[in-house]
């Protein structure tokens, strides 16, 4: 295999504003496979093989290709700052009867019910956004048949827990028309103006939907494209998708689910996530998405494991 | 360019003066900013030199309350809006018989100019510094005190301009407290913008050093900051001066506050570039990871980190006197909670030195995280709620 060129550039395509430290992150080469500082990035498999569908070319990529200039090259219009500005997180829930079904299971064979799992995870999430910057603010639309405003956004996480336990009741939906969410998105965020040189001056915030689905049988349909169109012109929204399902099977609608999710993710900076059955797993990806969406590395990027130095060499 | 206003109080003050020359009324208020303290002069007592009440308003007879030495003293400024071309008189304080500047070397009232508004703030000002000056010449006549206000002007961050010196006299007449206001001249400006965008203003540093009689050798020093300085150097808190101990000339000691003073505005500025490369390294090794960090003033980070198959976060919080203090490290679980919040552990004295480099210290925090790790999901498991 040819040695990988020294890369240019750091780990996300966009300038690096860490103003006379690009001389620092350059040498280390982030990515490097000969670089032993690097952690190494398990291979993703995901479960049932739901594999996630590269942005750019459906080849699998193993960390051994990683090449920076390939994630350049798929990415459209990267243009800001790296900045931790404070973020409008819209939490989008999914209240059909298949959240309610006993289909996670522990260690110990306890059952759960996604949707209580999701709601202690996503309060351990606000609470934990809070901390790491008291500016985030938060929001709450509910999804059955359409998507539906129900809390506006507030600094405070405990009020956004309070109103996600008053939701309990779920109902059988047979259809979600993607529009409805993006309506509702476009009715009631405001997305940032920034004149000037955009890949310096930071935005007043950004905004990300966390879209929580779980919906195996009923397919994903998406009539009209313009309020998504309109959202995703804005380099301040971002899109990330938790999708929780069923085992893959012939006679259920997970993988094509799945695949539309992943075509929701227009630019490559989204992070999708999908998950089954596993309830430790599924606080782990909850706590993936805390990451801030302007200064996290693009999903196929993320290594977690922290092991010691000689162990990585 | 700034837009100054007159303040409530002091509109109407102005209002009683004749509006022969209260354009140089004005101007003081607005403007007048003296003394080592650079503080605000204030205007009271407005009388009229007119008998007849013809015209009003035609006040053009008042006090002015001078900060001086950590005090203040009081002159009288008389105009006569019947020849408003005419500079002023004034008459000091009842204490100060001695105070008699000859007319010859006060250049702004020789050179008066009556259309110039800031005239009378310039007055005050030459007035202000020859009443300094004539303070210092009294000490000089008490060779204690002398000894002492040499020792201050020997220091090279002091100048005789940069002291100011009040006597009071005691119920025999004789020389009782002495009061010496010294300003210290140190540069302020390089301390980072976002230690001080909260706080505009001035920066001024001054030490209040009071003797009870010439004679004592018991000196009470007292520091005055800023608000912005005082801020940035982490708060009234942080800044202890040391004791004066009893037979120090006064400037050995104006200089060792001084030191200590420029020794905690280079720690501030040197954190600031430190924290710069602390993150830089951390965001290095473990990048592919971090969950934000603050890209203004480097304050805060945080990661997600998995170690066998147990996922947390990693918060870290830099104290403002870093690489000196270390940084606070908080584990916290993405499973558990403990009385409604998430479970947490902090830690800040584990294996550190100031003088690391920042990529050893990033290595060095790999090793306590991986050491702390497995004791942090025991007890969050134990302690908390899944």
């Amino acid at each position: 295999m040819d040695p990988i060129p020294t890369q240019s550039r750091s780990i996300s395509p966009s300038p690096n504003p860490l103003y006379g430290l690009d001389s620092v992150l350059q040498e280390e080469g982030i990515g490097n496979e000969n670089d032993p500082n690097v952690q190494q990035a398990p291979v993703s498999v995901p479960d049932q093989g739901l594999r996630r569908r590269s942005h750019t070319e459906p080849v699998e990529k193993d960390d051994s290709d990683f090449n920076e200039a390939d994630q350049i090259s798929g990415i459209t219009d990267l243009n800001y700052p790296r900045v931790n500005c404070p973020e409008k997180i819209v939490i989008c829930l999914d209240m059909s009867s298949e959240m309610n079904k006993l289909s996670f299971r522990s260690r110990s064979g306890d059952k759960f019910a996604p949707l209580k799992l999701i709601k202690r995870a996503l309060g351990l999430f606000l609470q934990t956004k809070s901390k790491l910057n008291h500016y985030h603010q938060f929001a709450l639309v509910i999804m059955q048949e359409e998507a539906c405003w129900v809390s506006d956004f507030t600094y405070s996480a405990r009020e956004i827990i309070h109103n996600l336990e008053e939701y309990s009741t779920t109902s059988e939906c047979t259809s979600f028309d993607l529009s409805t969410l993006y309506n509702t998105l476009k009715e009631n965020v405001e997305l940032p103006v920034v004149l000037g040189d955009q890949s310096v001056i930071p935005p007043s915030h950004v905004v990300r939907a966390i879209f929580i689905y779980g919906r195996s049988q009923c397919q994903l349909s998406f009539s009209d494209k313009e309020a998504q169109k309109f959202l995703e012109s804005s380099p301040y929204f971002f899109l990330d998708a938790f999708y929780i399902h069923e085992p893959v099977a012939d006679d259920n609608k997970c993988e094509e689910t799945f695949n539309t999710l992943c075509d929701l993710d227009c630019k490559g900076l989204s992070y999708i996530v999908e998950i089954s059955r596993n309830p430790t797993k599924l606080h782990d990806y909850m706590a993936q998405l805390l990451a801030h969406p302007l200064q996290r590395p693009l999903q196929s990027d993320t290594a977690y494991k922290i092991q010691p130095l000689d162990e990585i060499r | 360019m700034e837009v100054k206003m007159v303040q409530e109080a002091e509109k109407e003050i102005l209002s009683c003066i004749s509006p022969r020359i209260r354009h140089m009324i004005e101007a003081l208020m607005l403007e007048g900013k003296v003394g080592v303290c650079f503080g605000k002069v204030r205007v009271i007592d407005t009388l009229t030199s007119c008998a007849s009440v013809h015209t009003y308003p035609n006040c053009d007879r008042f006090k002015l309350i001078i900060p001086y030495a950590g005090q203040s003293i009081t002159w009288e400024v008389l105009f006569d809006c019947n020849h408003p071309k005419d500079p002023p008189d004034f008459i000091f304080g009842p204490d100060d018989d001695e105070f008699c500047p000859s007319l010859e070397d006060l250049h702004c009232l020789r050179d008066w100019d009556y259309d110039d508004s800031r005239s009378l703030v310039e007055v005050v000002a030459e007035l202000l510094e020859k009443y300094r000056h004539h303070q210092q010449t009294l000490v000089e006549r008490n060779s204690r005190l002398s000894f002492d206000f040499n020792s201050l002007v020997l220091q090279e961050e002091i100048t005789p301009a940069d002291v100011e010196i009040m006597f009071s006299k005691n119920e025999h007449g004789k020389m009782g407290c002495v009061k010496f206001l010294v300003k210290m001249s140190i540069d302020f400006s390089k301390i980072p913008a976002y230690l001080t965008k909260d706080n505009p203003g001035e920066d001024s540093a001054m030490l209040l050093l009071s003797l009870p009689s010439p004679e004592s050798s018991r000196v009470t020093p007292q520091l005055f900051l800023s608000p912005k300085v005082e801020h940035a150097l982490g708060g009234s808190s942080s800044l202890r001066i040391p004791n004066f101990v009893a037979g120090t000339p006064l400037g050995d000691y104006v200089h060792k506050v001084c030191q200590l003073l420029k020794n905690k505005v280079d720690i501030v500025i040197q954190g600031h570039d430190k924290k710069k490369e602390y993150l830089a390294s951390f965001l290095s090794l473990y990048g592919r990871s971090v969950l934000e960090y603050d890209m203004e003033n480097f304050n805060k980070m945080s990661y997600l980190f998995e170690w066998n198959d147990f996922f947390f976060v990693i918060i870290i919080e830099m104290p403002l006197f870093f690489p000196k203090e270390q940084p606070v490290f908080t584990f916290q679980s993405i499973y558990h909670e403990h009385k409604g919040k998430p479970y947490t552990e902090s830690y800040n004295d584990y294996p550190y030195s100031p003088r690391w480099s920042g990529t050893e210290m990033a290595e060095r925090a790999r090793s306590f995280v991986l050491d702390t790790v497995g004791i942090f999901q025991r007890t969050s498991v134990q302690n908390g709620q899944f």
